[in-house]
């Protein structure tokens, strides 16, 4: 090694950055060249006058205290976050989150309003009270005039004879006229007279239960008539539709093209019974009732 | 307050870096020149460091990426001061105190206290010449000599590639040998060489 290939590396010597076979040939250029070796010796110490000699300055106590707080606070605030959000620490989230912390009456009111919407949705759905059909309102007004003038029943025009043939055939049955003579059967028959409803004629027949519970049974031409979106109830194998106005509870059913409808102020319940009863008899479903042509 | 798994190695980091706070102090104050620049400089980089931390690629030095960063702050902060014009007469590329010094003489002496010693600059001296080296200048040979990072490190903080490390710390030094020696005549260090100074 020549003593200008060692003064090219002299300060990657120094530095200690050589590789450890070209350092030590340096070192022995070093042990054999006087020169060179005053030359790096200086060179050394330059380089620690330099080191030792320059002030060092030391941060001051607040500041290195300010940072390290600082360090702390936003760590703190980081780890906070993270909290609040779990793992997403989406920003939109973090917002929505501080709103409802600011306001909780809004939380309330996200908490609230579904249900209440809901609520209101089934409300309409299924509870809602229907405005009673023409028909209910017809046959309860029907029921609540002849409730009043009790016992006025004849059996009915034109054909006297065939009616009261009728009639008779209607003794038979359990609500027969024969009124003093208890029978098995609770309801009996009261009276049956000719009546007009809703624009036609019809048969009406007052029935009456224990406890003086009076019955009106319509008995209507309905082949024209359609009850099918009124309630519907299943009994007894027949689908009876309820009503209710003027508190009357009114049970309809069709048997055929005839439209029953019975009328109370006693329950749904007891109205359906009555009914069962009365459509139980056989040869009852074999009556047909008499509908008076218009002169 | 409890911290998840990766909470804890950025804590730990985070202490870990605050061991270098002085250093990059003492880097920041030769930069800036006063007490305020540097102390803002620190700040800024610790909470650059906390933010930027999951980059941070663990193995690598974290000394050196502290440095690095402080190194962006300061030029970001102070662009124009790094812009000042950085050729410095480059003419004297060769200087070398020690030809200079041993130019009149067969030999150079250590132990013979009547030449030039070099234990004789003081710390103003020192201070004098880094300071007026120009910025590139100065913070690489604050680096090497005051730091003591490695060429490797130096090449990662001002990301150059190592042969540009070793030619500009060479010039480095050789430019502040030259403000030694234009100092020391000044001084009178050097006997009967007064009259030298341009």
């Amino acid at each position: 090694m020549t003593c200008k290939e060692a003064n090219e590396r002299i300060y990657e010597y120094l530095d200690c950055e050589l590789g450890k076979d070209i350092y030590s040939e340096i070192k022995i250029h070093l042990d054999l060249c006087r020169k060179c070796c005053n030359k790096f010796e200086f060179e050394q110490s330059l380089k620690k006058v330099i080191r030792d000699k320059s002030q060092t300055y030391k941060i001051s106590e607040t500041v290195r205290q300010r940072i390290v707080k600082q360090l702390t606070e936003v760590h703190g605030e980081r780890s906070g976050i993270k909290q609040q959000t779990g793992e997403s620490n989406g920003t939109k989230r973090h917002k929505v989150i501080q709103l409802f912390a600011k306001r909780p009456a809004y939380l309330i009111a996200a908490a609230v309003i579904p249900f209440l919407v809901s609520g209101l949705a089934v409300y309409f759905a299924f509870f809602r009270p229907t405005p009673p059909s023409p028909i209910i309102r017809e046959v309860a007004e029907c029921h609540d005039q002849h409730i009043h003038d009790m016992g006025v029943f004849d059996f009915v025009s034109p054909d006297r004879n065939g009616m009261s043939r009728k009639f008779n055939e209607l003794r038979n049955f359990n609500f027969a006229v024969a009124v003093p003579e208890p029978n098995e059967y609770e309801t009996r028959l009261l009276g049956c007279k000719d009546c007009y409803l809703a624009g036609r004629k019809s048969v009406h027949v007052e029935l009456e239960k224990r406890m003086n519970m009076r019955f009106s049974l319509e008995i209507i031409d309905g082949s024209e008539m359609n009850i099918n979106n009124l309630k519907k109830e299943f009994s007894g194998g027949r689908a009876y539709h309820f009503g209710r106005h003027k508190d009357y509870n009114v049970l309809l059913w069709k048997d055929g093209n005839t439209l029953y409808a019975l009328t109370s102020e006693a329950q749904k319940k007891e109205l359906i019974h009555v009914a069962d009863e009365t459509m139980q008899m056989r040869r009852f479903r074999d009556f047909q009732p008499f509908f008076p042509k218009e002169k | 307050m409890s911290f998840g798994k990766a909470d804890e190695k950025t804590r730990d980091l985070e202490i870990l870096a605050l061991e270098y706070m002085d250093a990059l102090f003492n880097f920041a104050m030769r930069m800036s020149g006063n007490r305020e620049d540097a102390e803002d400089l620190v700040q800024d980089t610790y909470l650059k460091m906390h933010r930027f931390l999951h980059t941070f690629e663990e193995g690598s030095n974290l000394k050196a990426w502290l440095f690095k960063i402080l190194r962006n702050t300061f030029i970001n902060k102070y662009r124009k001061k790094m812009r000042e014009p950085q050729e410095i007469n480059d003419n004297n590329e060769e200087f070398s105190l020690y030809d200079r010094i041993t130019a009149d003489k067969d030999e150079y002496d250590p132990l013979n206290k009547s030449s030039f010693n070099v234990e004789e600059f003081l710390e103003d001296d020192v201070k004098y010449a880094l300071d007026n080296l120009p910025l590139a200048f100065r913070e690489i040979v604050c680096y090497s000599d005051l730091e003591g990072l490695s060429y490797e490190e130096i090449s990662e903080v001002i990301g150059c590639p190592i042969g540009t490390v070793k030619s500009r710390l060479f010039r480095s030094r050789r430019l502040l040998q030259k403000f030694l020696w234009s100092y020391a005549k000044k001084k009178g260090y050097l006997k009967g060489k007064k009259g030298d100074i341009e």
